[in-house]
């Protein structure tokens, strides 16, 4: 027989046992948990400059052991720190024989902690930045010398070199490495005082104390390279490579056939006649933005204005101001165009046409006068078709455009056409296709994405309006009626 | 004195007691501890921070050319699972036994999400930052590269990345961060951290320094790496159309408008490109060294991670 009192005293230590244990798991395991996991948190975070001179390392030493091949690298992009922290009290009660008896008890206390520490890491994986990776780590395996940079159009500034392909800009960080910071061999060659080691194969690289600084220049390297944004999602230019210079062409084109009239000599007075039937008249039927072409019959050069005559001033009104018709067999043919606002004048505010007037000069004497009325009917016609091509200027013709518009614009009083015809440009120009748009994991499927049109430029109903045939842009324009090399040729 | 009976008779009453409450309870109780624990684990940020900080400037006293490691915290997660079960077995005898074990688990999880700095314009900056509070200004701005970074756009006005932190940290006092060996540690230092042999401490008195070298270092860890406070705008350049030589039109008939004429008109080209201040041809934007940051600030993939890490647990 048991005895009752050694039980019961048993019994109470027991009991306060369990609630001291479970009291003390409940309270005190919080706070325990939350300071652990501050002190995980720093412990991860310092942990990130040891991977990244091992990250560099590696990469060096992989290329160290076959130069064509490419590196790998993967940057830190996150990472989280977990503590989990388990408190279990399983007591086991035991009554032998009868309901009355108490027999034995044991306590399972089982207390545990599991760190958790994750880094994501985000391998590079653009084909332009692992080349680029493989060529710094060339550059720096091959002794640094300087004249591999200039050979090494990826690692050379966007802005300062401007050839096709991605540039990288880091050639100045690779410049003012150190020298010697990078040890390279087998194994046996690898210094005990190393501080970081990595070997591929039988090749090691190393680097000691004295090397860290290069280490770390190095590693701000690849960081650079891993970090540039080459593949935006929104079609903009890749970082790797400078926004294209565009060209935007427009070429636009009448729809109407010109009225073609001819000044001619006859018996020392001024004469117009229609070309095609040589009739002479006294007035015109001209549409909104129909071209007149004027051709010089006579044997001097002949000066051409418009005029409009507005109620309430004396003189009328210059609407193109004077042209000059040359007399010269291949000169001698002149276009222009009478736009809206001239026509509304003349209609509107004097009621009567405008007034096309030629004044010769020397040896001729007298003018001729044409009277040019509105056809409002054809008016509501396009009075052009205006396209548009964007392209790239080639970086090695940039300064011969430059030189081009600088002697159209700058030395001459009066602003004269550029001198590159379409030919030119197409030589010049590279076809604009956009961007380069890279794959997205988990990218079901895309869709084509229409050529983008050039950042700022508006679209062809404001390049109509701007560039609606104006007087003074024709005035810059000779009228040509030979056949210039089309595009395709 | 209770008799052994009655004893045992309350202790099964208890158990079963405590069983009901464990079971049914324990929510209440659950909840109580996960707001401690919250409580408990939002106060550590400013720790870690501090923490982390003196460990870069430990590291940079002992090799001034080292790349920092700084890892700002921006989500985390307090969890607490309690379970609760009861088991009883009952042996028919001779002899006849009975066992009750009733069973409590607390399972606590702490966990913070890091977003660790990858730029090297951070990295760089950072790093002549520890070097100006460690040996000051001077040797700083021998780093001219990191100097730059650390100036404004408007002081610096060059392209590149500007953090624009020198002038706060000028103004912070002189000597607030000490460095020395191990056995140097004051016992009072707050803060103290080793590297290499190396070990920098601060001082209770020097608290608000450590603040606000804190938020300098903030400041550039958490600014978008692409924003464009940082850079140099440069001007926009112009538009700039002129006239070329012309040429024929594309569909090079006049037929098509009903006007049957034996020639064709030459079409006008315009060019429009884009020119700089100097009339020089350039591009119409200009350029700039876009990167990716990290995955702290794309806030889909955060709560992609966020979410993972939730169904780890």
């Amino acid at each position: 027989m048991q005895q009752p009192q050694a039980y019961t005293e048993w019994g109470v230590r027991c009991v306060r046992t369990i609630v001291a244990f479970a009291a003390v798991v409940t309270l005190a395991t919080c706070g325990c948990t939350s300071f652990s996991l501050a002190r995980a948190t720093v412990n991860q975070s310092q942990t990130a400059t040891n991977y990244r001179y091992q990250a560099t390392l590696h990469a060096l030493s992989t290329v160290a052991a076959n130069r064509g091949t490419l590196p790998s690298f993967a940057m830190l992009s996150s990472g989280t720190s977990t503590i989990t922290d388990t408190g279990t009290v399983n007591p086991v009660l035991n009554w032998g024989g009868s309901p009355e008896v108490f027999a034995s008890g044991v306590v399972g206390v089982t207390a545990g902690r599991a760190p958790s520490l994750q880094w994501t890491v985000s391998p590079v994986s653009d084909y332009t930045q692992l080349e680029a990776m493989r060529c710094a780590c060339q550059f720096v395996l091959d002794g640094q010398a300087p004249a591999f940079l200039d050979q090494s159009p990826i690692l050379s500034d966007p802005e300062v070199d401007l050839s096709l392909g991605p540039h990288f800009g880091v050639a100045w960080r690779l410049a003012r490495l150190p020298a010697q910071w990078l040890g390279v061999g087998c194994k046996r060659d690898v210094p005990k005082d190393a501080c970081y080691k990595d070997c591929c194969g039988d090749v090691w690289v190393w680097v000691t104390k004295e090397g860290l600084r290069g280490l770390a220049e190095f590693t701000l390297v690849l960081q650079d390279i891993a970090t540039l944004n080459v593949a935006p999602s929104d079609s903009t230019v890749p970082a790797h490579s400078a926004p294209p210079v565009l060209v935007t062409l427009w070429v636009v084109q009448n729809t109407l056939a010109p009225v073609e009239l001819s000044v001619s000599n006859k018996d020392g007075t001024l004469l117009f006649a229609d070309s095609g039937h040589g009739t002479a008249s006294s007035s015109i039927d001209v549409t909104t933005g129909q071209p007149i072409v004027i051709s010089n019959d006579t044997c001097s050069d002949l000066k051409l204005s418009v005029t409009a005559k507005i109620q309430g001033m004396s003189d009328p009104v210059k609407i193109v101001e004077d042209l000059t018709v040359r007399k010269a067999k291949n000169e001698n043919k002149t276009a222009f165009v009478i736009d809206a606002e001239a026509f509304k004048k003349g209609r509107v505010e004097s009621g009567a046409a405008l007034t096309i007037s030629i004044q010769p000069e020397v040896p001729l004497k007298g003018s001729a006068t044409l009277s040019v009325v509105d056809n409002p009917y054809k008016s509501i016609y396009s009075p052009t078709i205006t396209t548009r091509l964007d392209r790239v200027v080639r970086p090695e013709c940039r300064d011969l455009i430059d030189e081009r518009l600088r002697d159209a614009i700058g030395t001459q009083r009066e602003k004269d056409v550029v001198a590159i015809d379409w030919s030119d440009w197409m030589a010049m120009t590279t076809p604009y296709q956009g961007q380069r748009t890279s794959a997205k994991p988990g990218a079901a499927s895309s869709t084509a994405v229409p050529l983008p049109p050039s950042s700022y430029r508006s679209g062809p109903n404001g390049a109509t309006e701007r560039f609606e045939m104006s007087p003074v842009l024709n005035r810059m324009h000779p009228y040509e009626p030979r056949f210039p090399p089309s595009p395709s040729q | 004195m209770i008799p052994v009976a009655t004893y045992a008779v309350i202790m099964k009453i208890s158990f079963l007691l405590l069983s009901l409450i464990a079971t049914f309870g324990a929510s209440g109780c659950t909840a109580a501890a996960l707001g401690r624990h919250a409580f408990s684990q939002q106060k550590t940020p400013s720790d870690i921070r501090y923490r982390e900080i003196l460990d870069n400037l430990a590291m940079v006293a002992c090799d001034p050319a080292a790349l920092p490691a700084y890892t700002s915290i921006f989500a985390g997660t307090a969890q607490i699972t309690d379970n609760a079960q009861i088991a009883s077995t009952t042996t028919f005898g001779p002899p006849a036994a009975q066992v009750l074990s009733p069973q409590l688990t607390r399972t606590i999880v702490g966990n913070w999400t890091l977003d660790p700095l990858n730029t090297p314009e951070k990295l760089e900056a950072i790093r002549c930052a520890c070097n100006w509070v460690l040996f000051g200004e001077d040797t700083a701005r021998l780093d001219s590269v990191g100097m730059l970074l650390l100036l404004s756009p408007e002081q610096a006005p060059f392209p590149g990345r500007h953090f624009d932190v020198a002038d706060r940290l000028a103004t912070l006092p002189g000597g607030w961060v000490h460095v020395g060996c191990k056995k140097d540690v004051p016992r009072g230092a707050c803060y103290c951290a080793h590297y290499g042999g190396t070990s920098v401490w601060v001082l209770p008195e020097d608290q608000y320094a450590l603040s606000q070298f804190t938020l300098i270092l903030q400041d550039i860890a958490r600014v978008d790496i692409n924003s464009p406070t940082l850079q140099y705008i440069r001007p926009t350049p112009s538009d700039f159309s002129f006239p070329t030589k012309p040429t024929t039109s594309f569909c090079g008939n006049q037929e098509v408008f009903g006007q049957n004429t034996y020639y064709r008109l030459p079409a006008a080209v315009i060019a429009e490109v884009s020119v700089d201040s100097c009339g020089r041809l350039t591009s119409d934007t200009p350029y700039y060294r876009w990167r990716t940051e990290n995955a702290g600030s794309d806030a889909n993939l955060r709560s992609q991670i966020n979410a993972a890490a939730a169904g780890l647990h």
